[in-house]
């Protein structure tokens, strides 16, 4: 019989990604830590707005096949030492609230609020705690002038309500939770209404939450300005190399730190300036790639082989040189990421491990982001429409265990290693070997006219022996849909 | 006439060539590079190994793929196909119903590999190529590729997209071969330039799974 371990520690459902994150250290290095976005809460506390960059952490959980508390934990561990709380929420009082509670007792790591355990603890905290979390926010209302907020009359508000639990003998929140927000801003005015509501509500929207966004880190940049024009590569190539080298000196040399984008500004012999991109498929690592720099030159060589083709083609009726020379540029790192340690570690010591079966996926994304065009990696998908067999993933993408690939593959045995994207309609075949493959009707429900989606397939062989996958519709018309190459 | 210069005269040196022949010899025994599981079709790649690069002649229509696909089932490490067909994609399915791992081949879109992809020929990350009717490839790619490809290891397949002929051979390839389907039942494969020339017939059943009858 199978068993089921119940984490309490887990996430209930798929979709509970949290929004917001609170994170308590005395040595926070790096408030961007999590986000582009975050907010400094006090001396100790930051909040990140992990929903704008929620994606990118499913996919990087996804990629370790782990938890969010074990991709989170290491970079945590790495930026802000070993004693940190970190609380994970769906609102950014939520977190506070959470966080305040366990300092209070002396908390230690990663708590997820929408897990069982938390959510249990969460729901019957004391009023004590509730209270004496409110301290900051009154400081940062005032710093923003929220409307309606006077400190006096907000500490006598709060006085009330503290009163009035008194009387009745509530002893935690969840004693209160059939009080919906309008009635305790009845009772306790505007801003006591907001907290409770902000409590529990289950919206990542801020509901008039004082948020002050951090001003962004500004990134690094170096410039060059150049003695006399250059236009070879081979010049230019030596002198990015140099500037690169410098870029990296002023970054700072931690493997946590990758770049997605560089900008490179250019000013051409005409003086016009000219903005182009670096962008890498996959985070790079600047100090990991010295002293050749050759990920960021390939792509520097590119972007120049194509500049220089737009810009001949534009000025090739004007007396300049084949090639326009540059005066001057700027290289500046516009974006960047910080990724869990095990990701950046995850392959490394599998590295020359190719002969002994292991695939060295790390390895692969560094030369794809050497190269102008991207890999394309395939999986099975459990579908019997030929177009929805099988889908394109990302390079590493974990297999889908649950799905049987081989026989979902079977009905493709007979079919061609090659397809058109569009199937090409051809004149109907005459006089030619034929053999039926199978009928599919299509997704039917989707389409006006069911007939339409109902194709049949054969492969056809032509007067000089050449074979082809080909569909005949309802309406008696034919489709070359690939090729046996 | 031509004298040899007098370090290569030292019968010893032939006799650690012999030795070194002997050698490579017992290491194929032991493991073959390219392995099918079909036995005629490996006794044609026995000889292949680690630096060699192998011309295919194969024109489209004929199925002739399924061959060198049968060399990329078993246990292949990490590799990649550079394929070029105008308004045609990977139809993924196929590939991993003929038992091909696509957790291990990869492929990339480009007409004019040695130019476009330098970078791929020039690190070790796949040991097998398979270069699929490239749009520009020059004698002189053809030598950058199979010295790349000795110097690291790698086993390069060329694949032309018409039957190759004993007229033009090619100096940089260890095996050039011709295959196609002939008939409905049969594939075959015409060896130009091998260990051993010669035409064999593989039976379509040990290829692909019988697929029934043209009427």
């Amino acid at each position: 019989m199978k068993t089921r371990i119940i984490d309490l520690s887990d996430l209930r459902g798929g979709d509970d990604f949290p929004a917001y994150a609170a994170i308590f250290s005395t040595t926070v290095d790096n408030p961007f830590l999590l986000s582009p976005t975050a907010m400094r809460w006090s001396d100790d506390i930051t909040l990140s707005r992990l929903e704008d960059c929620r994606q990118f952490w499913i996919e990087q959980k996804k990629k370790l096949r782990c938890k969010l508390t074990e991709l989170f934990d290491p970079l945590l561990r790495q930026h802000c030492g070993d004693d940190y709380i970190a609380v994970f929420a769906t609102h950014p009082w939520q977190c506070l609230l959470y966080l305040h509670y366990q300092i209070r007792q002396q908390g230690r790591g990663i708590y997820l609020l929408q897990s069982r355990l938390d959510q249990n603890i969460y729901r019957k905290l004391d009023w004590e705690c509730w209270f004496a979390a409110q301290s900051q926010l009154g400081t940062h209302l005032a710093a923003i002038n929220a409307r309606g907020f006077e400190a006096q009359s907000f500490g006598a508000l709060q006085a009330r309500m503290q009163r009035f639990i008194q009387r009745i003998g509530l002893t935690n929140t969840q004693d209160m939770n059939s009080a919906d927000a309008n009635s305790v801003t009845r009772r306790f005015g505007k801003w006591l209404g907001l907290i409770w509501q902000w409590s529990f509500t289950g919206s990542s929207r801020l509901q008039s939450f004082p948020w002050i966004k951090l001003a962004p880190e500004r990134l690094p940049a170096v410039r060059r300005e150049l003695e006399y024009p250059v236009n070879q590569w081979s010049f230019i190539e030596v002198l990015l190399r140099e500037d690169l080298e410098r870029l990296c000196t002023l970054f700072r040399q931690d493997d946590c730190m990758h770049i997605n984008r560089m900008l490179w500004e250019i000013t051409l012999f005409n003086d016009q300036k000219i903005e182009v991109e670096l962008s890498f498929r996959h985070p790079y690592s600047l100090h990991r790639d010295r002293p050749g720099f050759d990920t960021a030159l390939y792509q520097a060589r590119y972007i120049y082989d194509d500049l220089m083709r737009k810009l001949q083609a534009r000025d090739h009726d004007l007396d300049l040189p084949d090639n326009m020379p540059f005066l001057c540029w700027r290289i500046e790192v516009c974006e960047r990421i910080l990724l869990a340690p095990q990701l950046w570690e995850l392959f490394a010591n599998e590295s020359g491990a190719n002969e002994s079966g292991q695939v060295d996926y790390q390895q692969i994304m560094n030369l794809q982001n050497k190269l102008p065009i991207a890999f394309e990696c395939f999986q099975a998908s459990a579908s019997f429409y030929p177009e929805q067999s099988f889908a394109r993933v990302a390079i590493g993408a974990a297999p889908d265990e649950t799905l049987d690939h081989y026989a979902w593959s079977c009905s493709a045995m007979n079919k061609p290693l090659f397809y058109f994207y569009s199937p090409e309609p051809i004149e109907k075949p005459s006089l030619v070997e034929k053999i039926f493959l199978q009928r599919d009707s299509g997704q039917w429900w989707l389409s006006a006219s069911t007939l339409q989606s109902i194709r049949d397939y054969f492969i056809l062989k032509d007067r000089d022996g050449r074979l082809s996958w080909v569909f005949r519709n309802q309406q008696g018309a034919w489709f070359k849909q690939g090729e046996f190459y | 006439m031509a004298s040899l210069p007098a370090q290569f005269t030292d019968h010893s040196l032939q006799r650690h060539l012999q030795s070194a022949r002997a050698l490579k010899r017992e290491q194929s025994a032991h493991a073959q590079a390219l392995h099918s599981g079909i036995d005629a079709l490996d006794d044609c790649f026995r000889q292949i190994g680690p630096g060699d690069l192998v011309e295919w002649g194969i024109p489209p229509g004929l199925n002739g793929r399924l061959i060198p696909l049968q060399l990329l089932k078993q246990d292949i490490p990490p590799s990649v196909w550079i394929y070029h067909h105008h308004g045609l994609g990977v139809f993924a399915s196929s590939w991993i119903s003929h038992g091909v791992d696509l957790q291990r081949l990869f492929f990339i879109c480009s007409g004019n590999p040695v130019r476009e992809l330098r970078p791929l020929f020039l690190e070790d990350t796949f040991k097998r190529i398979i270069i699929d009717a490239p749009r520009k490839f020059s004698s002189g790619d053809m030598a950058f590729v199979s010295q790349q490809a000795r110097k690291q290891g790698q086993i390069v397949f060329l694949i032309r997209h018409f039957f190759l002929s004993e007229k033009r051979g090619n100096p940089y390839a260890s095996l050039r071969i011709n295959t196609w389907q002939s008939g409905q039942h049969s594939f075959s494969l015409h060896t130009i330039k091998g260990s051993s020339t010669g035409r064999i017939s593989l039976p379509y059943a040990t290829v692909a799974e019988d697929h029934g009858h043209y009427n």
